[in-house]
């Protein structure tokens, strides 16, 4: 029987080290250790996408990931997300969310898409989407904000990256 | 009425951004789960795998010993420290005041797989989980009874404890000789429909946290509390407490669609277990258990006739729900609901219609967006589409020959519901022209070899602000208004907000009330503490009741500050007009509001004179239109409102394996006067997919035994982006005469129009293969056994 | 949440995994994107005493080998789709890659060789590997072994991998990219396959794989038709090939075996098809 282990990573630019139970899943690390509530559980079987963060720079599902399998990598929530100022106002703007559950992981999502793909057509969009599930859009309003935000950002030329 | 209208009027029908978007985008939005305590213990519960069994003895010894545990609480020794809850609805059953399974954990007999027999409290999560599966329940397994006809039989085994057999409820629903026109009309059709179990299935499960303060003797339940005074009254009489002495509080919640109404069992026992333990104690449930939560199971035959115009002269459905177990909350009677709303939007002179509800052990229902009316209109299209067939007549011009006009409304429904005003036929003209439904037509005829393409309508009528006599609270909502010193204005509703963005709507008809921004409205929901007595989020009650209420309080408050402004600006006190946060006289001169509170309450015998003060109001808006006397048919009206919809979807089935793509999607809704139509269209579009998804996706799958196995999102199928077209609607706004602000209300509207439509596009692709398609949802399998037996043909 | 304990380890170098697996007996897991076994543990279907994670192993990327292509046990579906050998070199398994859901939050953690050796019949990598003829290398203690994958898949969630082994590296014989077409049939997105069919025009033979329709990829050969009536006959040949059908809870019997003729039928004419634009 193993007991608390040490976990060392960096999470919203900071160094984090914490002993935590082996058990403890990326979402629960988060959530529970760190009081970071943006990132939600949905499901816990990767179904869902309201528990999406960036790993070393790239969407996951946190439901999915052991909190000891960030060991030395850089963990970022939508609280330490400082570039998303443009998909945010979208989102508000295009009604592209009712209870919130499921934003931040559609936000940080759309995100990844607008870096690789500063233009998506719609079924870029729903392509990229099709990992998270929000129940009470329909989508469209989703799909319409991320849009909004691909104009808005060739508007004023486009800011790449998140802080990794 | 008009000068009401006129009043609400500088921020109704515009669409308002989310007030509090911002929050929403960032992730700071707080749900229940986000809330828990860092000192709180958590519970996990031990549930039957036996549909029926005996309960021999809970053996809790190892469990206990485990690291973390707190506690193993049995059905016995809860039932020493609580009584059940009460149920939300009072039983309408033959066998009145028989006892339903109102506590959290069962003592002796388990009815369903799935249901608590135990509680584990730890310090954990993960050691309640990890405990809990070391709980060793010894059971006697049962004969159970899983279908209604089992049920039914002579000799069943009978669900409920004290119970003398497996009917719930009936209803019959009568106008005209629908039996005697049947048998001697020109064209007769029949029809069967069974809809499988499928569930809401919101983002967020279910989470209660208790939390008992032993010095004052009071608890507060902070959770996903749809109907938190309801669900007050619930777990104070559950747990001997006085009411005052329970506080309810509903922070955001992750989506509802009906399943967080009130009833939940864990609500009390989270309650019972802090008091118990003297520490929050939270219950979060996982999303396996939130597909325990079924609901629309059931059995419905159907014959409707028509004379060789196409008039329709009858309509009669006999159906039969299978409810599962009979729990506190209130999503059994949605079968009684469907009952009340045929025949629809159209003009039948003869109607019968008779329902059943049945016990079986399965667990309890849990209330859905479109609480039964979409089963009803789902029916009824079915119906009216196996008639256009028999007819030889488009399913659209059939359907145009058949609503009433707007010149018929009002009109009683056979059920004694009074529908309000619409335009039905003029949305399904505009219907026609959205979808380009000619267009799709001519694209269906000119489909190559082999391709299915298939075209449904449905036209959907939803019954909303739900007020039947004895639920509680009933047909009423309350709202406090108050301006503090510096201006502030808060309102305090008794509705709640699903995610909705209802809040925004309630700022706006103050707002404009008040000659202020949304943004300078403070709305506040969800506290028991904090907001007069009220229903919560059901039945699209939150702007149409709580948004009234708002409006009326904020009336009241208005003249008081009008009769401070005229005596600051010396004008009358009628003569007084808001705007842009000021109160302006005629001569032009006029005051902040911010002035004017502080005024009031810094110089009440001057500014103030002649106003009663604080500058607070408390107004209820009681529904119009419901009526408690009964009529001929001894029927009563318990809904006050009826927004409708048309829809129309395409869709292509691959015959070579069933399966189903949704090609396109539109509807035409009337709810009355919006106030947010961004906000409409956003519950519509919802509601529509979700309608998609209950016609061709989601259902919820049981073993023989009863144990649930469509468990996680990869086999009860939601909607995702990829499987939808966007969707195009469009919206008419007939006011409501029977509403001071003309509204009909919003929310639930377009589920059961798009399942209506879907089920009839994916019927119209079968083509003559169509009366087989009697099942809901039409799945891959189903279609594709239909396709060979077609061949086989 | 886990409710279970158990030993987490991320080893530094592939022996001390194998060591640590060895050790374990049959209680050691591998841990790579975590997709199947993570849900698993959360669900409390798998109780292991120990989890190796093999994410600082350097099994993650791709590269050519000759006339090969190895794919890291650890490159994630993200990786695959991004690379050019694979893009070049594998066109039907950038195809099939497409094609698997999960969005962006699933495509950067999950992981082909995982998939594998997950082995459920309702998946989409058994049945593409099988048609690209790959090879499984497997480490363990005891040394290192190449098993094709047509032996691999044993049976349902049944591989040829002993629990003290490790996937290390799948190794796909590329030839020049021939004509290829990966057809998937899903009830909808939220699904999983229900079936597959990974067809590969070689040498003047069509290959064709079918996957999630048994218990194992179903593999069948013929040589190209010219004729609509001989891929009619194909295909119902790849039905008649099903011994045992796979069923689940959204496919119950006879439905998987009733598409397979269109399925395939579908497959084998997109790579003709191909051929002739």
């Amino acid at each position: 029987m193993s007991e608390a282990v040490t976990l060392r990573c960096n999470v919203n630019g900071s160094d984090v080290d914490r002993e935590v139970d082996a058990r403890l899943l990326l979402v629960e690390f988060v959530r529970d250790v760190l009081g970071l509530k943006a990132t939600r559980v949905g499901c816990h079987t990767g179904d869902c996408g309201a528990c999406t963060l960036l790993l070393d720079g790239a969407v996951v599902k946190s439901c999915l990931v052991l909190a000891l399998s960030a060991e030395e990598r850089a963990v970022v929530t939508i609280e330490g997300s400082n570039n998303l100022a443009e998909i945010q106002a979208a989102f508000v703007a295009e009604n592209g969310f009712q209870c919130g559950y499921c934003t931040t992981g559609m936000i940080l999502t759309a995100a990844e898409l607008l870096r690789k793909s500063p233009h998506p057509s719609d079924m870029e969009i729903r392509h990229a989407l099709v990992g998270n599930l929000c129940r009470c859009t329909g989508y469209d309003a989703i799909i319409a904000a991320i849009h909004r935000a691909a104009e808005r950002r060739g508007a004023v030329g486009y800011a790449v990256g998140s802080r990794q | 009425m008009d000068t009401d209208r006129e009043a609400a009027g500088s921020w109704v029908g515009r669409s308002v951004p989310r007030l509090d978007g911002g929050r929403f985008v960032a992730g700071e939005v707080r749900y229940a789960a986000d809330l828990i305590p860092p000192d709180a213990f958590h519970v996990a519960l031990v549930r039957s795998p036996h549909a029926r069994a005996r309960i021999l003895a809970v053996e809790t010894e190892e469990a206990r010993g485990m690291e973390g545990v707190v506690a193993v609480v049995d059905g016995v020794q809860a039932e020493s420290l609580a009584v059940p809850m009460p149920m939300v609805l009072p039983f309408l059953g033959p066998g009145a005041g028989r006892p339903i399974l109102g506590r959290a954990l069962a003592a002796r007999l388990v009815s369903f797989a799935g249901q608590p027999v135990a509680a584990v409290v730890a310090e954990s999560p993960h050691a309640a989980d990890a405990a809990a599966r070391r709980v060793i329940v010894r059971y006697e397994a049962l004969e159970t009874v899983q279908d209604t006809e089992a049920a039914l039989a002579e000799g069943a085994p009978v669900v409920h404890e004290g119970w003398t057999s497996n009917l719930v409820a009936t209803d019959h629903v009568r106008a005209g000789e629908a039996a005697a026109v049947l048998r001697g009309a020109p064209h007769v059709v029949r029809g069967e429909l069974h809809l499988r179990p499928s569930t809401a299935a919101p983002m967020e499960p279910l989470c209660y946290i208790g939390d008992w303060e032993t010095r004052t003797g009071r608890l507060t339940l902070t959770g996903t509390f749809q109907n938190p005074h309801a669900s007050r009254w619930l777990v104070a009489t559950a747990l001997g407490l006085r009411e005052s002495d329970l506080r309810v509080v509903a922070p955001a919640m992750g989506g509802t669609f009906g399943y967080k109404m009130s009833g939940h069992t864990e609500e009390a026992l989270v309650g019972l277990l802090s008091r118990l333990l003297g520490r929050p104690v939270a219950y979060v449930e996982s999303r396996r258990d939130c597909f325990l939560g079924h609901c629309r199971e059931q059995h419905h035959r159907f014959e409707i006739a028509a004379d060789g115009e196409g008039r329709i002269l009858a309509f009669r459905d006999t159906f039969v729900a299978d409810v599962g177990t009979i729990g506190p909350g209130n999503g059994w009677t949605m079968p009684l609901v469907a009952a009340t709303v045929f025949p629809t939007l159209y003009d039948v002179p003869n109607v019968e219609v008779s329902c059943t509800l049945v016990a079986t052990n399965k667990a309890p229902w849990q209330p859905v967006r479109g609480y039964g009316k979409e089963v009803a209109n789902l029916v009824m299209e079915r119906a009216v589409d196996l008639l256009a067939a028999e007819l030889r007549l488009d399913p659209a011009e059939l359907r145009a020959r058949n609503l009433l006009r707007r010149a018929d409304l009002p009109r009683r429904l056979p059920s004694g519901l009074n529908l309000d005003s619409g335009d039905y036929p003029e949305a399904l003209t505009r219907l026609k022209a959205l979808f380009g439904y000619d267009a799709w037509r001519a694209r269906q005829a000119a489909a190559a070899d082999g391709r299915r393409i298939g075209i449904g309508i449905g036209c959907e009528l939803t019954p909303e602000g739900g007020a039947r006599p004895g639920a509680f609270p009933s047909g009423f909502e309350t709202a406090s208004i108050r301006m503090s010193p510096t201006g502030d204005v808060q309102v305090a509703v008794g509705v709640t907000s699903p995610g909705s963005g209802n809040e925004t709507g309630i700022a706006q008809l103050v707002g404009g009330v008040l000659g202020l921004t949304p943004a300078a409205i403070r709305v506040v929901q969800g506290d028991t503490d904090a907001v007069p007595v009220g229903t919560g989020n059901a039945s699209s009650r939150a702007i149409l009741y709580g948004g009234a209420a708002a409006h009326l309080a904020a009336v009241d408050l208005r003249a008081k500050l009008a009769a401070c402004a005229a005596n600051l600006l010396q004008a009358p006190a009628d003569e007084i007009t808001f705007a842009e946060g000021r109160a302006c006289a005629p001569s032009g001169a006029s005051v902040t509001l911010a002035a004017l509170a502080l005024g009031a309450h810094t110089h009440p015998f001057t500014v103030a004179d002649g106003v009663e003060l604080p500058l607070e109001a408390t107004r209820s808006y009681r529904a119009r239109n419901i009526r408690v006397t009964p009529d001929a048919n001894g029927r009563i009206a318990t809904y006050s409102s009826f927004p409708y919809s048309m829809h129309a979807v395409a869709v292509e089935l691959d015959p070579g394996t069933g399966r189903v793509t949704v090609l396109d999607v539109a509807a035409v809704h009337d709810c009355g006067v919006m106030i947010n139509p961004a906000l409409v269209t956003g519950q519509l579009k919802g509601a529509i997919v979700m309608g998609l998804g209950a016609a061709l996706w989601e259902e919820l799958t049981q073993d023989g035994e009863g144990r649930l196995v469509s468990d996680r999102f990869k086999t009860y199928l939601l909607p995702r982006a990829t499987d939808l077209p966007t969707i195009r609607v469009d919206h008419m706004a007939t006011p409501s005469p029977f509403h001071p602000l003309g509204m009909k209300g919003a929310g639930e509207s377009g589920l059961g129009g798009a399942l209506a439509a879907a089920t009839n596009a994916v019927a119209d692709a079968l083509g003559a293969l169509s009366p087989g398609l009697t099942t809901v949802p039409a799945t891959p399998p189903r279609l594709m056994a239909l396709l060979a037996r077609g061949a086989a043909r | 949440m886990i409710g279970a304990r158990f030993r987490f380890t991320r080893p530094e170098t592939l022996e001390e995994a194998l060591d640590l697996l060895a050790g374990a007996g049959g209680l050691g897991r591998v841990i790579g994107g975590g997709s199947v076994l993570v849900p698993a543990l959360v669900a409390g279907q798998d109780a292991p005493a120990l989890v190796v994670d093999i994410g600082r192993l350097g099994l993650g990327s791709v590269r050519e080998e000759d006339s090969d292509v190895v794919i890291g046990a650890a490159a994630t579906y993200a990786t695959l789709l991004a690379s050019e050998v694979v893009r070049r070199r594998l066109p039907l398994l950038a195809a099939m890659l497409r094609e698997v859901t999960g969005g962006p939050g699933l495509w950067n953690l999950a992981t082909p060789g995982g998939a594998a050796c997950y082995a459920n019949p309702a998946s989409d990598v058994p049945g593409c590997l099988v048609a690209l003829g790959a090879a499984f290398r497997l480490a363990s203690r005891r040394g290192e072994r190449l098993v094709a994958a047509e032996n691999f898949f044993r049976g349902a969630f049944e591989t040829e991998r002993s629990p003290d082994e490790m996937l290390t590296a799948l190794v796909l014989p590329a030839p020049e990219p021939g004509r290829h077409a990966y057809y998937k049939l899903k009830h909808a997105a939220s699904s999983w396959p229900i079936v597959t069919a990974s067809c590969l025009s070689i040498d003047g033979r069509i290959r064709l794989c079918l996957g999630a329709a048994a218990p194992v990829p179903l593999l069948l050969d013929w040589p190209t038709p010219s004729t609509t009536e001989a891929v009619a006959a194909m295909a119902e040949q790849v039905q008649a090939a099903i011994a045992t059908e796979w069923t689940d809870e959204l496919a119950g019997p006879g439905y998987r075996r009733a598409v397979v003729p269109a399925v395939a039928a579908r497959a084998i004419r997109a790579v003709l098809e191909e051929r002739t634009s």
